[in-house]
């Protein structure tokens, strides 16, 4: 189940007409379909002089949901990101947003936020004057400057110059820098990228928040245990193309999952298991069986009369699923 | 376009450059009233028989102009290239997708910030450079047309160098080769346009001899001077011209390569 989608003036979008249906009827009819809020990336291909860092992209990202866009280091990532945005041409193909390409939406910085780097500021300047710059571009009142540095946590270094920012003040400025509209929809380019581990469950607990407000959110990362958590549907690319698309659920399920289990009566349980079942041993009380339900394990630990003290389910390897749809030889290009 | 300009004025007021350049720029007047102040003094009591009354008053009052325009040229370019030298461009293209609305702010801000410039050099040129003439017992010559056209001629310079300052800026993005290429093009084009001037005078080629004078520096030079600085320069208007033109190329060239460039 979806979040509500906003919709109206708030969001800088123009009311939907009398009787639209929502997304959801025009899905069935067309996924290109220009919709408040949906971003549409169709047939995109960036070709620089010698990469083509974008290779005939296609995917949608429904308004209201939260789209992992995953892929390794140099898979072109950033680059359709900044093609989204009106930052790089594109050499072929189509990128909107609400069915307009940003250069047209009326008051951008309204309508569709992005972080893109931490790394994208005067280093002379404090946070609030870089927010406030913004502010004045965007016709947004310079009050914003302080809201969204509060919103991020940012208010007590917020007359401090960026030069003396840490990596996560830096990241969390750019987050700031998206929200100064009240945005619908957010781009964020792996906002996690050299965060502290506090620092990326802050990350995960504030995008989690964006997303619950029923934003429609696009985030990259290179990992996908990152994003797992987070997002509802993935993207996936290698070398500009597309990988593998679809529900964050489904891919989970592909993960191969092992059962962790605690029991002071290890061996009964193993003779009760059998030989076939694929069982690392981790320690006196503790066993990891492979390919099984946990729900099966308990049902034998049941039926053989042994007492269990702890019974899990663990995702063994989410990246290894990624690894199989990204890997392709070299992954620098 | 008032927010933009507002966006574009907090980019200049939130640095500590443009005051840096300011005390430079105090400096340079100061410099200038002092050598000036000595060449006028030393020609009027030698009779001021090669230079008139009114070219005497103007290079007084428009002291400062020779570092002045160059300091105003140095903001025009730090005020494009610091947006790749910190990659802000990208955050200033998404406020603003229209990227040539983004170039004229920051156009006309250049221009403002040279005009101030030169106002502040002017405030303070006026009365020491009257305050010479009276000492040698010389009227300040401000009734007289031709010095009060040089005066305010004087500002469009400051403006128009501003201007250069953001084409190079825009041709170029990188920031230190930019300012190196306006500091070697200002010096550069006075010494190459100086040889080449030499040159012809030794050689009795008319064409060459004006050469200076229709160089950057050497046309502000014209343009900002009451009467003629040499046979072979143009007249002050054909100086003017020629620097309006220099200034326009620079910028419509480095406008239209800022709208197609991609920002990565
Ligand atoms: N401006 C550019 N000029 C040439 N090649 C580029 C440029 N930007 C990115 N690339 C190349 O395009 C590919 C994709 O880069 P990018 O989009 O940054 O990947 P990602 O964000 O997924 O790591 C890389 O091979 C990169 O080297
Ligand atoms: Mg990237």
């Amino acid at each position: 189940m979806q979040p509500a989608i906003p919709q109206g003036p708030q969001w800088g979008q123009p009311a939907p007409p009398p009787g639209y249906a929502g997304p959801a009827a025009i899905d069935q009819l067309n996924p290109y379909a220009p919709i408040p809020g949906r971003i549409v990336v169709a047939g995109l291909t960036k070709q620089f002089k010698r990469i083509r860092a974008v290779d005939n992209l296609s995917f949608t990202v429904e308004p209201g949901s939260v789209t992992g866009f995953l892929g390794p280091n140099g898979a072109g990532k950033t680059t359709t990101l900044r093609m989204l945005l009106g930052l790089i041409s594109t050499t072929s193909g189509v990128a909107t947003i609400g069915g307009r390409p940003y250069q047209d939406l009326g008051s951008p910085l309204r309508t569709v936020g992005a972080a893109l780097e931490a790394s994208s500021f005067h280093l002379a300047r404090t946070g609030r004057n870089h927010l406030r710059i913004l502010c004045a571009a965007g016709g947004l009142p310079e009050s914003r400057a302080d809201q969204v540095l509060q919103l991020v946590g940012m208010t007590p270094a917020a007359n401090r110059k960026v030069k003396s920012y840490s990596m996560g003040m830096k990241q969390r400025l750019g987050l700031a820098a998206g929200l100064l509209g009240d945005p619908q929809v957010l781009l964020l380019d792996e906002p996690t990228n050299g965060l502290d581990p506090e620092g990326i469950r802050w990350m995960r607990g504030f995008l989690r928040g964006l997303a619950a407000q029923g934003r429609t959110i696009l985030v990259s990362s290179h990992l996908l245990a990152e994003v797992a958590q987070t997002v509802d549907d993935v993207v996936i690319i290698a070398h500009g193309q597309s990988r593998r698309q679809g529900k964050v659920a489904d891919l989970l399920a592909e993960a191969k999952q092992s059962v962790r289990v605690r029991t002071s009566h290890v061996d009964q349980l193993l003779t009760a298991l059998g030989s076939q079942a694929a069982v690392r041993r981790t320690s006196a009380t503790e066993l990891y069986i492979d390919n099984v339900t946990s729900k099966e394990v308990g049902r034998i630990a049941h039926q053989a009369g042994v007492e269990i003290d702890e019974l899990s389910t663990v995702q063994a390897d989410l990246e290894e699923v990624f690894l199989q749809y990204t890997r392709t030889g070299a992954g620098i290009r | 376009m008032t927010g933009l300009l507002r966006s574009e004025y907090l980019k200049v007021v939130t640095t500590k450059v443009w005051w840096v350049m300011l005390l430079g720029l105090l400096g340079a007047v100061a410099l200038a009233l002092l050598v000036n102040g000595a060449i006028v003094t030393n020609e009027i009591q030698h009779g001021h028989e090669t230079q008139s009354l009114n070219t005497l008053a103007g290079m007084l009052y428009t002291s400062g102009q020779y570092f002045g325009v160059l300091f105003a040229a140095i903001i025009g370019t730090l005020l494009i290239t610091n947006e790749f030298r910190h990659q802000t461009a990208t955050a200033t293209f998404l406020a603003t997708p229209k990227r040539v609305n983004v170039i004229v702010a920051k156009f006309i801000v250049a221009v403002g910030w040279g005009l101030l410039y030169a106002l502040i050099c002017t405030v303070i040129a006026i009365p020491i450079g009257a305050a010479i003439l009276s000492g040698q017992g010389v009227s300040s010559q401000l009734g007289e047309g031709d010095v009060v056209k040089v005066i305010l001629l004087n500002l469009v310079a400051f403006g128009v160098w501003a201007v250069l300052g953001i084409g190079i800026g825009t041709l170029l993005q990188n920031q230190v080769g930019s300012v190196v290429t306006l500091i070697v093009a200002f010096f550069g084009s006075q010494l190459v346009g100086g040889l080449l001037s030499a040159a012809g005078q030794a050689w009795n080629l008319d064409w060459l001899r004006g050469t200076f004078y229709y160089l950057p520096y050497g046309a502000t030079q014209v343009m900002t001077s009451a009467g003629k600085l040499d046979a072979h320069a143009p007249a002050w208007w054909g100086g003017m011209l020629l620097v309006l033109a220099y200034g326009a190329i620079a910028a419509a060239f480095g406008s239209w390569l800022t709208t197609k460039r991609d920002i990565s």
